[in-house]
């Protein structure tokens, strides 16, 4: 179970006993990670019209089933799209602890570890901390800091639930 | 949670040769604001009693409703726009659908259907510039009338519960919409019908039955039966005698040998039945549940299986014979009028005969020649020149020209069981039934005057017998005993 000691509003203590301080992220930089992050373009269908002009309109799951060759456009698509998701949410949260946070980084050995497992642990501060808390944290905990950062920032409470559910099913499914 | 469409969810189609013709994709078109004229309301005034030069409204009258108006504007372009070519009525679809192909006819969540549209005037904009660098689109716009407006979805049927055991032949209903008065209750579409069975083995007495609702749910059967023992049930009509009274009529579907045919009615919803004797041929009998038709209290036939053709022009107390075999000895299998003039006739081995004149004379009509060895056991009119036969072949056919030519209307499932009822609400909104090899009834409908027929998920049964439309959301099907009951189902927009 996780332990959010937020003694301020700005201090966030994990299960674990590390705290971290919350700093306000430029919401213009958040946008221009993820717009930074490539989508992939969303597959579409000919539609020919009584007069014989040609449309394109963006394939769903319905109309992709109802297209010869649709099915296997939009089922590409979707894996394509998961991944590009995943990438992106990946970057914000990078950003967000990059840029949103603050703490001592414990010497236990954790560099050593990662490196042994084949991970890349960047060697200035600011991105090696944010890699470790990336890595490091619990799942509640990476949702804590998250939305704490985002709270600071003046995010909206919806828009925080919503990213702490995404973020919460993307640490599942990294587990699964 | 409701879907709440936008604009760009919309798909604009249309029958550039009215209904039952070949709906196209318009596409690059958008359509302008329907406007509907209910009718406006006129008050009336008196002076008022309270003083001199004084009036108060003492009652309203409503004014008819005006012609159903809109435009759709699209660009001009290098081909001759498909709206360009149109002279005569036609009928235009707005398709609104949550996720699918566009230029799918078929997929929509709900479509606006403007009936015999006519295009009233034709504007053109943005043709030329004094300015070299204007992009401006060049555009036409087409103002439209139209006569109706239907807004369709496809409906849910749901069966409903009844005791009854025996087969449901015919549904029917007698009221009309109605609002609110000072002496009444508002009332809906179809809350007060009738149904006919057969005796059938399952009966609980062995006499068929005339079912009752006076709510569109629950269904009683009448206090008494109107025919003996073992005889079935099978047209069932009913119409206003006077403000407060419906008349019904039965006729029975079973052979009396040493009587002619024979019918009932009831102006006491069931309570008491008065016998009547249709002509003197013994042994007739109207042989299936589409074998009797009224259009109102003045006009009702009903056709034997001896070839015979009855008219009542007095709610049923009295019969000649329009037609006495002559054209066809065979049994007759339904009949069915668009209008007091208009009407037809179909029967086995693809009998067909029709009516301009009330049936003061009847015309025989030769069916589709593919078809000579079938019987024709449905039917639907929609005018004089145009009307829809179902086939014990399982097959559907139409004509535009009186019967002069026929032309086959696949579905899915055609060619295989019988084809048991047709109904369209207007020319354009219509229903069948398909009864496979299974037995297995099916609904399909189209919205497009028969050119497209659709299925729409039907609840297990047994073979279904006959449908009602009430309005453009509800109908009912009348079905063979399924799972030891009657079948009557309702459909409606969830």
């Amino acid at each position: 179970m996780a332990t959010n000691k937020a003694k301020k509003d700005n201090i966030y203590t994990t299960a674990t006993g590390l705290v971290i301080e919350v700093k306000k992220v430029d919401p213009a930089l958040i946008q221009k990670v993820m717009r930074a992050s490539p989508m992939p373009k969303r597959p579409v269908y000919e539609a020919k019209t009584f007069g014989g002009r040609i449309e394109t309109h963006p394939l769903d799951e319905e109309s992709a089933a109802q297209t010869p060759g649709g099915q296997d456009q939009w089922d590409y698509y979707q894996s394509e799209l998961t991944e590009a998701q995943m990438a992106q949410n990946d970057r914000v949260i990078n950003a967000l602890f990059l840029y949103g946070t603050d703490c001592v980084v414990p010497d236990d050995g954790w560099v050593a570890r990662h490196e042994f497992l084949g991970m890349r642990v960047p060697q200035e501060p600011d991105m090696m901390r944010a890699h470790y808390l990336s890595c490091e944290l619990a799942a509640e905990d990476l949702a804590g800091v998250t939305s704490a950062i985002m709270k600071m920032t003046g995010v909206g409470e919806e828009a925080i639930a919503d990213a702490e559910a995404a973020f919460r099913g993307a640490i599942r499914d990294k587990s699964e | 949670m409701a879907h709440h469409f936008v604009a760009g969810e919309g798909s604009l189609w249309a029958q550039i040769s009215g209904p039952n013709t070949i709906p196209v994709y318009l596409g690059c078109h958008e359509i302008g604001d329907i406007d509907i004229p209910k009718g406006d309301i006129e008050l009336i005034y008196c002076p008022d009693p309270s003083g001199p030069s004084r009036f108060e409204v003492v009652g309203s009258i409503t004014g008819a409703a005006g012609a159903i108006t809109t435009s759709v504007t699209t660009d001009v372009t290098d081909a001759l726009d498909s709206l360009e070519q149109v002279n005569c009525p036609f009928t235009l679809f707005v398709n609104m659908s949550k996720s699918g192909r566009k230029d799918l006819f078929t997929n929509f969540d709900r479509t606006f259907v403007l009936t015999a549209a006519t295009i009233t005037s034709e504007g053109l904009t943005g043709l030329t510039s004094r300015t070299p660098d204007d992009n401006a689109r060049s555009e036409q716009t087409f103002d439209i009338s139209g006569e109706a407006l239907l807004r369709l979805f496809a409906q849910d049927i749901a069966r409903q519960t009844i005791t009854e055991t025996a087969p449901i032949n015919k549904v029917i209903f007698t009221n009309e919409q109605t609002c609110r008065t000072d002496d009444d209750p508002s009332s809906d579409f179809c809350q007060v019908g009738f149904a006919s069975t057969d005796a059938g083995v399952g009966s609980p007495s062995a006499f068929a039955q005339v079912l009752i609702t006076t709510n569109g749910s629950t269904w009683t059967a009448a206090a008494a039966d109107p025919f003996a023992a073992a005889e079935d049930i099978t047209g069932i009509v009913g119409f206003e005698l006077d403000r407060d009274s419906t008349r019904v009529i039965v006729a029975r579907g079973t052979t009396d040998g040493a009587a002619a045919a024979e019918i009932a009615y009831s102006d006491d919803s069931g309570t008491t039945w008065t016998l009547v004797t249709v002509g003197a041929v013994t042994g007739e009998f109207v042989s299936t549940q589409h074998g009797m038709t009224a259009v109102d209290r003045n006009n009702t036939w009903l056709v034997s299986n001896g070839g015979y053709i009855y008219y009542s022009a007095d709610a049923g107390l009295t019969w000649t014979a329009q037609e006495s075999g002559s054209i066809t000895s065979a049994p007759w299998n339904a009949v069915e009028f668009s209008d007091d003039q208009i009407g037809w006739v179909v029967g086995n081995t693809n009998a067909i005969a029709r009516t301009i004149d009330g049936g003061a004379t009847w015309s025989s009509i030769t069916g589709p020649s593919t078809q000579a060895a079938n019987h024709a056991i449905s039917l639907e009119v929609i005018d004089k020149n145009r009307a829809w036969i179902g086939y014990s072949s399982g097959t559907m056919y139409y004509t535009i020209d009186a019967g002069v030519t026929w032309t086959q209307r696949s579905f899915t499932g055609s060619g295989v069981g019988q084809v048991r009822d047709i109904a369209f609400l207007n020319e354009t909104l219509g229903y069948m039934l398909s009864n496979n090899a299974s037995p297995l009834g099916t609904v399909l409908w189209t919205i497009d005057g028969g050119y497209t027929w659709s299925t729409l998920t039907t609840p297990a049964n047994s073979g279904l017998n006959a449908l009602y439309i009430c309005n453009q959301w509800n109908f009912y099907v009348a079905g063979e005993t399924n799972s030891a009951t009657g079948y009557i189902a309702k459909a409606s927009v969830a």
